[in-house]
């Protein structure tokens, strides 16, 4: 995963520019294609962590919208694991990396005891309350 | 707690208003871009933006640009989908009447919703809404590659 660059590249104490930002939203969307293929492999290991990680940053890219200073000259893809079968197609998933993408959906459940959504919304600390017992 | 009531009864209608809304969609001249949608297509992230409204109404949380997933999904899909966004517009219109509609009613059968409570919920309603237009906007305006037709 590449996106957390724009503090590198924005220094510490200033907003990142519109340029910065297209490349910052660029970034996102290439690693949210990157874990939605991971799931389309079936390859679930560490995950949850890569989507805890990809929210975060989808939440960064949001409020730096809000704040006005830049725009979408990129529109980054909306951070989701159930973005329905016709943009999953669109990304060009075929039927069985489709399967597995919402496969990986039942492997939070089975795993985890809760849906996605809920364990990105606990954050990373009840995952590894879960892990470390 | 009265926005849990709405919220009840807005999950407990859900299958229903969506397909009254898809019929006040389809009927609504103005909008012309769901003539290239299965009513599949149409309904799309509907249902589970109202299950989102639905989460708001009971947490009794003012929606912002964070909470707003499931609208914020439905933008990029109809922007995806080359969907014009006054079309988009309309069909956020028609919901917001529908959901108006039904509070409405739902507060006239029960005796027990003050005016301040229903109040409260159609607020709460308006300032879901009104944030994914924002959204919408930000997405189809601020692009420099695509305009509307």
């Amino acid at each position: 995963m590449q996106s957390p660059n724009i503090a590198e590249s924005s220094g510490s104490d200033r907003m990142p520019n519109q340029e910065e930002f297209d490349r910052f939203v660029e970034n996102y969307n290439n690693d949210y294609l990157f874990v939605l293929t991971r799931a389309a492999s079936g390859s679930y290991d560490c995950l949850i962590t890569s989507c805890l990680i990809l929210k975060d940053l989808y939440e960064v890219i949001i409020k730096l919208h809000d704040l006005d200073n830049v725009g979408f000259n990129v529109v980054p893809y909306p951070f989701t694991l159930r973005p329905g079968e016709d943009l999953l197609k669109q990304f060009g998933f075929n039927k069985e990396q489709v399967h597995n993408i919402y496969g990986f959906l039942s492997f939070v459940k089975t795993n985890q005891g809760k849906e996605l959504e809920e364990c990105l919304e606990e954050g990373a600390l009840s995952i590894c309350q879960r892990v470390l017992g | 707690m009265t926005e849990s009531r709405f919220a009840s009864s807005i999950r407990e209608h859900n299958t229903g208003l969506v397909k009254i809304w898809m019929e006040a969609v389809r009927a609504d001249d103005r909008i012309k871009s769901d003539k290239d949608l299965s009513d599949g297509g149409l309904v799309d992230h509907i249902p589970v933006m109202l299950e989102e409204i639905c989460e708001h109404l009971e947490r009794d949380q003012p929606p912002s640009s964070f909470s707003i997933r499931e609208a914020r999904v439905h933008v990029y899909l109809r922007y995806q989908n080359g969907y014009r966004g006054r079309d988009l517009v309309g069909e956020l219109s028609q919901l917001r009447t529908l959901l108006h509609d039904h509070l409405t009613e739902l507060a006239r059968k029960s005796a027990d919703v003050t005016f301040e409570d229903f109040s409260k919920g159609l607020r709460l309603i308006n300032q879901y809404i009104d944030e994914e237009v924002r959204f919408a906007i930000a997405v189809y305006s601020e692009q420099p590659q695509k305009s509307e037709a």
